[in-house]
């Protein structure tokens, strides 16, 4: 299982897919607004590979993300500057690919962190206030 | 896992992002993340990340900016073919020392693998996914060609339209030769070998080579071929 901070993880046998596979099933277009803030969430720690970005948010309670959703996610980030990679040779097996945070990718990630927070508070409070409800006529 | 599904998936991937004009390295890049994916996860290429096609067009990677599209290479090899078409119907009246003759009917014929040749970057990359309408194209245009040869008419009084076949064969022999250079000279400045990441090339120096020669003397097929038949119809008259 990889580290959830500061080191990288390591890259005795990772976890199956299906060992990862969590019953919590959150609505796609949730996942899909917070996916790409989770991931730089999930690199604040240290560069990391693709897979342990996967099993860290699978960790989290976030589900399984597919590979096939992740890497194009990374390949923009990369693109934008908020990604810098580093390929370093694996075990015997193919090499892994390690992004890590740039200082833009950082400064984005308070940003979006700061507007999700403050997003999220004005969702709470909204759900909460049971006057934003309409009255039910007599 | 079935290594030769994962292999046959790779290759795809690898097609998918050539023919959207991916630099090699990109391209290796691109191989070598889904591979230690599918090591790590245990899953199959099309569960972890789909089609070969969905997932090339969501990496949207970017195409190589200085070097000539694919689609463009093959529209200057396509001209070269379709020039060299022609070239074949004017070597015997050359060698015989008459006009070519041509009949309406023969024309139309000669028409489809000349339209299939000229379209081919349109449908380029519809018939690299499915060799199967690659080979029924094939088919189509060397049936077509076979027929135009039985409407070739046997002499002046049959033919539709008489032309001097001498001004066939410079005009084509010319655009065969600026064709070839122009194909050779965008192989060599497009030499893109598909490279991963670690230094480790995804085809061997040897291998790289051989592809580049290939590229030059494919380039010069057409004219090779149209020295060698002028060379048999002036021999065998």
């Amino acid at each position: 299982m990889p580290s959830s901070h500061s080191s990288p993880p390591s890259q005795s046998t990772p976890p199956s897919a299906a060992e990862l596979a969590v019953e919590t099933a959150w609505p796609s277009d949730w996942i899909r607004a917070a996916l790409g803030l989770c991931t730089l969430q999930a690199l604040e720690a240290g560069p990391t590979y693709g897979y342990a970005i996967i099993a860290k948010l699978a960790e989290a309670g976030l589900g399984m993300v597919k590979g096939g959703t992740l890497y194009p996610l990374l390949t923009r980030f990369e693109s934008a500057g908020w990604l810098e990679v580093d390929w370093r040779p694996g075990d015997g097996g193919p090499g892994r690919k390690y992004f890590a945070l740039t200082r833009d990718g950082r400064n984005e990630l308070d940003r979006q962190r700061l507007a999700w927070q403050s997003f999220s508070r004005l969702t709470t409070n909204f759900l909460a206030d049971r006057t934003t409800q309409p009255k039910e006529r007599s | 896992m079935n290594a030769t599904h994962e292999k046959k998936w790779l290759d795809e991937l690898a097609v998918e992002l050539r023919l959207r004009d991916v630099p090699g390295s990109a391209i290796g890049d691109a191989l070598a993340s889904v591979k230690e994916f599918l090591a790590d996860s245990g899953q199959s290429p099309d569960e972890a990340f789909g089609s070969p096609r969905e997932y090339a067009a969501d990496l949207n990677l970017p195409p190589i900016s200085s070097a000539t599209p694919l689609s463009a290479m093959v529209r200057f090899s396509a001209i070269g073919l379709v020039a060299f078409l022609i070239f074949t119907q004017a070597t015997w009246p050359l060698a015989a020392g008459r006009d070519l003759h041509l009949a309406a009917a023969q024309l139309a014929w000669f028409a489809i693998p000349v339209a299939a040749v000229i379209c081919l970057p349109l449908y380029l990359g519809f018939a690299t996914r499915r060799p199967w309408a690659l080979a029924a194209i094939a088919a189509l245009c060397a049936a077509a060609g076979a027929l135009s040869t039985i409407f070739a008419p046997d002499s002046a009084a049959d033919a539709w339209v008489s032309v001097n076949p001498l001004i066939v064969v410079v005009v084509t022999g010319a655009i065969m030769i600026a064709a070839a250079i122009v194909t050779m000279r965008t192989a060599i400045a497009n030499d893109d070998p598909i490279r991963e990441p670690l230094g480790s090339p995804a085809v061997t120096q040897d291998a790289a080579v051989f592809g580049r020669l290939g590229g030059i003397v494919g380039a010069w097929l057409f004219p090779l071929f149209s020295v060698v038949l002028l060379a048999a119809a002036m021999l065998t008259r």
